[in-house]
């Protein structure tokens, strides 16, 4: 309820290894093993998260209101968790931001190649 | 992954490194996690899959389980303080009582942690040691050391590798400006090898400079060509000015007027200007020791342990060497032994016990701070009992539970502990400005790093203590069952523990509350001292006469005696040694005609009037006056009793003769002991001669008893002076009232600061038991209204309030004096006139303390009394 009041940017900037948390839930909720190897699949292996950080983000998301534990998935010893909306607002507005500050690399033309905006 | 497989079990184990709350959210999700990674690992059959998993997870672990314990505590400060907030009453009283516990460690500590603690500010300072000579059994007292016997030392140690030979002795410097006079250090070479130093401007002496003897074959002190000025000395006389290096200075010492070449200026803070008992000296000469005096043992030997040596080999090897004089010098060195003793431990031996007996009292001081802390927090604890009671049955585990309380109890002694170290960092410079002079190393004490650590550490502690106590008082939470947590059970939650604290609160403050009244004792009987002497409207004004009065003391005693007698408002003057001043060698005394062995009596030279100005007491026979000229025959003497005492048992000595320094002298009067040296000391024998009959170059001291304000004579007494020698310095302008006053201000201050202690725990302990008395009444509430009901009396209901602190003050008094009377031979060299078991002192310990219980149970008793049995009835 409360998410809905407050404004994603609060949120902002979010840290690299929490964004990539954020990103693998995009696409439907997930069990911790199944976020820690998309994430280590999606960044080459760059992004290697260990279940002490993953655990920490996502109390850290939890408390904040950007995930839900999903009844829905969880067994026994495992909790599956998903996005909330407000979650996916601020996942968006690092998206977002991120993409703001690439453009304006490509403008100073600081990424060869891509020529200008 | 099996329950029991060994993967798993050693990830639990490092799961353990995450706070309990963390591992009970996530912790089988994590560990389910962790083995999917492991398998996932092992089935490509690469090992070392498998140990990067392993590393990761622990290098992870490390790094964030910290941080998950921060998050933890700073959510639990968080909880802490949002408590407190609702409950300002509980956090006021709380942090006050801890940040005067605290804060009054932490001044205490500061001084302790200078004086006593901390290494002196020397380069190993822990490698010097003080070496006295020890007089023959059974005296064994310890002495200064020989400038021979040093010599002899030094020539054969092997133990020490640099030794020093330090004497002191005032100094006049002449030329521009007022003469003044200043403490000088004579040293010899290996000085600055002891005490190593880089000068601030200019050199240090050179071992040339160190070789010339310190006196000439004559006798007479040789000119010293070199001087070394203090940092203070250079600003203040020669206005810090690097030309003055390479430039004369004028100075007069005992002999004819010297002229020294000063080569340099030493460091504002070096430690070795302190080494003398009687000052800061202010410049430095060198010169080698005398290898002809061999009995004088005055001066001060340091020297600097060898590398790879101790103080008991280096001992071992001195006692060896002073056998081997003993032998080689019976006369002079038979029975003499050596003695070293580390640097540190002869500087603070005389302050030691005063500072621990201080630090000693603001540790209870803290024991009873940390004692209303604990009982503040039981009372609120067991307010809280249900609630905690219904977190446990909710799934909060006792651990959580329990790190709240502590957390809670720290925050507040954290809190408090600020502000005690805030207090500490405020009062040290009043306390320090407020010590007596002869404490060592003031200059040293403030509040550094050292005392933050301590006031943290035992803030830290004082929290975690308190807090376990509180909540451990509450019990068995979890087999509580709701009836038993809201009925009567509730309230004997701590009760009797809060009983007993208030018990040791009194306790300890009765120990102190005795150890003050002893030090308030000991001040009454040091001020009730007999002097022997009045003290009321006497100046004493030290003189320096330069070298043109040499061979003429008599002439310039009289000159100045003439003078000032004659001025208006002085009743009478005499030159001679102040009282509570150092001085007067002892010398061999025999009475003539009798076998008996001499006598060691301390020979005082003083003028015609110089006993009447002091009020000295005549108990037979006269003083001096003008007939005892130097070429009076017989010559005459005035004894002090305990002479008469030591040399004519019972006797008369009046008219008798005594035998010294080659001649015979009649006592012409006998006189009440006067205290001349150490006030605490009792006067020893003592022979006045007239100073003119002596050959002592010694006008030290002119004494002026006058009929109003003694300072109001002083401008006439400088201008009758400068009359007669314009270069003649007065130093030293003091009252004996002043000096008086100086000499008592050690053991005044031991009583106020005991005092002071004292009153604090007082305080506090009224704060324990106003906090019990309250609590019960609280609690006794319907109790109170039913008896009020069957007719109790209001006299009745404040007995009941009152047989409840009995039960506290009562078993406290008895343990206090127990405990007291268990430290007595502890605080037995702490006083002086009074028995550490003065039983007037206990008696008024125990009323103190009993009127202290009466006040702090007034507040409580009164509102038990105004219960109304109505709405007690219906609120119970």
């Amino acid at each position: 309820m409360e998410s809905r009041q407050r404004d994603p940017a609060g949120c902002l900037p979010l840290t690299p290894a929490l964004f990539h948390v954020l990103l693998s839930l995009v696409d439907g909720q997930k069990h911790g093993y199944a976020i820690l190897k998309e994430v280590a699949e999606r960044s080459d292996g760059s992004v290697a998260l260990s279940t002490g950080t993953l655990y920490g983000i996502i109390k850290r998301l939890l408390a904040d209101g950007l995930i839900t534990q999903s009844a829905l998935g969880s067994t026994d010893r495992r909790n599956a968790y998903r996005l909330t909306a407000f979650g996916r607002k601020v996942a968006l507005g690092e998206a977002e931001r991120l993409e703001s500050l690439l453009r304006t690399a490509r403008v100073k033309k600081l990424i060869p190649g891509t020529g200008g905006a | 992954m099996r329950p029991s497989s060994r993967p798993e079990r050693w990830f639990r184990a490092l799961l353990g490194l995450f706070p309990a709350e963390f591992r009970g959210d996530f912790g089988d999700e994590m560990a389910a996690d962790f083995r999917d990674q492991r398998d996932a690992a092992a089935s490509t059959g690469r090992r070392t899959r498998v140990a990067r998993v392993w590393l990761r997870t622990v290098a992870d672990f490390a790094r964030r389980a910290p941080l998950e314990h921060l998050d933890v505590l700073g959510r639990d400060v968080g909880f802490a303080i949002r408590v407190l907030r609702r409950r300002p009453a509980l956090a006021v009283t709380a942090i006050f009582t801890v940040a005067v516990a605290v804060g009054l460690n932490a001044s205490v500590f500061s001084v302790v942690n200078a004086v006593l603690l901390r290494s002196l500010p020397i380069e190993d300072s822990d490698q010097l040691v003080r070496i006295f000579e020890v007089s023959p059994a059974p005296d064994s007292e310890l002495q200064g050391a020989s400038s021979a016997n040093f010599v002899d030392w030094a020539a054969r140690t092997r133990t020490l590798d640099a030794m020093t030979l330090v004497g002191g002795d005032d100094l006049t410097l002449l030329g521009s400006g007022d003469p003044e006079r200043i403490l000088a250090m004579e040293v010899s070479d290996g000085f600055f090898k002891v005490f190593p130093t880089q000068p601030r401007a200019g050199r240090l002496f050179t071992a040339d400079e160190a070789q010339q003897p310190a006196r000439t074959a004559s006798g007479r002190r040789a000119q010293a060509r070199s001087i070394l000025l203090s940092h203070d000395l250079w600003l203040r006389r020669f206005g810090g000015r690097s030309d003055v290096i390479g430039t004369t200075v004028r100075v007069q010492r005992f002999g004819p007027d010297e002229t020294l070449e000063v080569i340099g200026v030493l460091e504002p803070d070096f430690a070795g200007r302190d080494l003398l008992p009687w000052g800061r000296a202010e410049a430095w000469l060198v010169g080698a020791p005398d290898v002809g005096q061999r009995r004088a043992r005055y001066l001060n030997a340091f020297g600097r342990l060898a590398p790879g040596a101790s103080l008991h080999s280096a001992q071992a090897e001195f006692d060896v060497i002073a056998g081997q004089l003993g032998a080689a010098y019976p006369k002079e060195n038979g029975g003499y032994g050596v003695r070293l003793a580390p640097l540190l431990d002869t500087i603070v031996k005389d302050v030691r016990r005063q500072l621990w007996f201080l630090f000693g009292a603001a540790f209870c001081v803290l024991l009873i701070g940390c004692a209303n802390l604990a009982n503040l927090l039981i009372a609120h604890e067991s307010t809280y009992r249900p609630d905690l009671a219904t977190r446990l049955a909710l799934g909060a585990s006792r651990a959580r539970l329990l790190r709240q309380s502590v957390t809670q109890s720290v925050t507040l002694a954290v809190l408090g502990g600020g502000v005690g170290l805030l207090m500490a960092i405020l009062t040290v410079p009043t306390l320090v400005a407020a010590a007596p002079p002869g404490i060592p190393r003031l200059d040293e004490v403030h509040t550094d790093v050292g005392v933050v650590a301590f006031t943290i550490v035992v803030s830290l502690l004082a929290g975690v203590g308190c807090g376990l106590t509180a909540h451990f008082s509450l019990g068995r939470l979890e087999r509580q069952t709701s009836s038993r947590l809201y009925g009567a059970d509730r309230r004997s939650g701590g009760r009797r523990l809060r009983r007993i604290i208030a018990v040791a609160e009194i306790a300890i403050a009765l120990v102190l509350a005795v150890a003050a009244g002893l030090m308030v004792q000991t001040f009454r009987a040091v001020a009730a001292l007999p002097l022997g002497y009045d003290p009321a409207q006497v100046i004493a004004v030290g003189l320096a006469p330069g070298e043109s009065w040499n061979r003429r003391k008599n002439e310039l005693e009289a000159g100045i005696l003439d003078r000032v007698a004659a001025l208006p408002g002085v009743r009478s003057a005499g030159i001679g040694t102040r009282p509570l001043s150092p001085g007067g060698f002892g010398t061999s005394i025999e009475v003539p005609g009798r076998g008996a062995p001499e006598v060691s009596i301390s020979v005082d030279p003083v003028t015609p009037g110089f006993l009447e100005a002091l009020g000295a007491h005549l108990a037979k026979g006269r003083f001096f006056d003008q007939t005892d000229t130097a070429n009076a025959a017989p010559r005459s003497a005035v004894l002090n009793e305990a002479a008469v005492r030591l040399l004519w048992p019972g006797g008369d000595a009046v008219g008798r003769f005594i035998r010294f320094d080659e001649r015979e002298v009649q006592i012409v009067g006998v006189l009440a002991d006067v205290r001349r040296g150490e006030l605490e000391t009792a006067p020893a024998p003592t022979v006045y001669v007239p100073s003119s009959q002596t050959q002592t170059f010694r006008v030290n001291n002119l004494l002026i008893r006058t009929v109003g304000d003694p300072k109001a004579v002083i401008p006439a007494v400088r201008a009758a002076i400068r009359g007669l020698d314009p270069t003649l310095a007065l130093t030293r302008i003091e009252t004996l009232d002043e000096t008086l006053h100086q000499a008592r201000a050690p053991r005044r201050f031991m009583m106020q600061l005991a005092g002071i202690f004292s009153i604090l725990a007082l305080a506090l302990a009224m704060l324990g038991i106003y906090g019990v008395a309250a609590g019960s009444v609280i609690e006794r509430v319907p109790e109170i209204g039913i008896r009020m009901t069957c007719g109790a009396t209001t006299g009745h209901v404040v007995g009941i309030v009152a047989r409840q602190v009995a039960w506290i003050v009562g078993p406290g008094i008895l343990i206090g004096v127990t405990g007291a009377a268990a430290l007595s031979g502890t605080i037995a060299g702490l006083v002086f006139g009074v028995k550490p078991t003065d039983p007037a002192t206990y008696l008024t310990a125990c009323v103190s303390l009993m009127a202290a219980a009466l006040a702090a149970c007034a507040f409580p008793a009164r509102r038990a009394a105004a219960i109304d049995p109505v709405v007690a009835l219906r609120e119970g």
